[in-house]
């Protein structure tokens, strides 16, 4: 006798290997927080601003944002007026 | 006690397939069809509806067959009668959602004979040749949907023509690209909403 549920849990595990071949899941809600909050500052944006808008605690913002520059996605420099300040930019 | 189980199982499938299919094909009617109909219509270029044929049939097997078949009937006499897209006698009615409910089991019994077999289906032998068609693999199901998508086109074409109802045949290659794309739109949108209202945050 056929097992409905199991059906139904074959079928969900077919749309995860959708998402997995177009790699839809490879950012995390954090990540998208913060790389949504760059790419919404259309130029380049500080770590300040990021924890403000994100609502992301700073520890945080830092850990995600070497995890996207691991990924290529964004790049961060060193702000030219304020050297103690860093600034990130999307990378695409 | 079989019975039983029997019986919730095939209630189950049935409400299933019936509420997938009215649901299909009430978007279809509202976001698809009001597009096309200017032009007349000639089958439409993006049949969502086409998706509940092929995954209930590949996943619940023959069980789902007397449901799609209701829910085929239903949807195109009331919802598709109301909005005047159901022109059909009763009997070419009954004919063609016969022929479009069993077009996915044709599919995957021909599919059968050139070797891909699927474990949801009885009726032939498995052997150690049999190549076994992954329900959890999309790649599979777009397979199906291809081949199913060439069978129904293709019979209700023939249908169309001996009944003397239409000979067009755009209609043809309408309904063998709609069945395909409206199927991916569905089960890529269904992808998408799993990804972006029900993944663990």
């Amino acid at each position: 006798m056929p097992d409905f549920k199991k059906q139904l849990t074959t079928f969900v595990q077919m749309l995860r290997n959708i998402e997995d071949e177009f790699k839809l899941h490879s950012l995390t809600p954090n990540e998208q927080a913060v790389f949504y909050t760059i790419l919404k500052s259309n130029d380049v944006c500080n770590i300040t601003k990021i924890v403000d808008k994100s609502g992301l605690s700073r520890s945080t913002v830092y850990k995600t944002l070497r995890k996207l520059e691991e990924n290529n996605l964004i790049e961060a420099f060193q702000s030219q007026s304020d050297k103690r300040e860093s600034i990130v930019s999307l990378k695409v | 006690m079989n019975s039983i189980s029997d019986l919730k199982y095939f209630l189950e499938v049935s409400v299933t397939t019936f509420v997938s299919f009215n649901l299909l094909y009430i978007i279809w009617i509202f976001f698809i069809i009001s597009s096309e109909t200017a032009s007349g219509f000639n089958g439409s270029i993006m049949y969502v509806p086409h998706a509940a044929r092929v995954l209930t049939i590949c996943y619940f097997g023959i069980s789902a067959i007397p449901a799609l078949y209701a829910a085929h009937v239903f949807c195109t006499f009331v919802i598709g009668g109301a909005y005047g897209l159901n022109n059909l006698l009763l009997f070419d009615l009954l004919g063609t959602s016969l022929l479009s409910t069993t077009s996915v089991l044709i599919a995957l019994y021909a599919m059968a004979g050139l070797g891909f077999k699927i474990r949801t289906l009885p009726f032939y032998e498995f052997t150690k040749d049999s190549v076994y068609l992954d329900l959890g693999n999309h790649k599979h199901i777009i397979m199906v949907t291809v081949f199913s998508a060439a069978v129904h086109s293709l019979s209700l074409y023939v249908y169309n023509y001996l009944r003397a109802i239409s000979s067009n045949p755009e209609m043809f290659i309408r309904f063998f690209v709609g069945d395909i794309l409206g199927t991916l739109v569905t089960i890529f949108t269904l992808s998408f909403m799993l990804f972006a209202f029900f993944r663990e945050r």
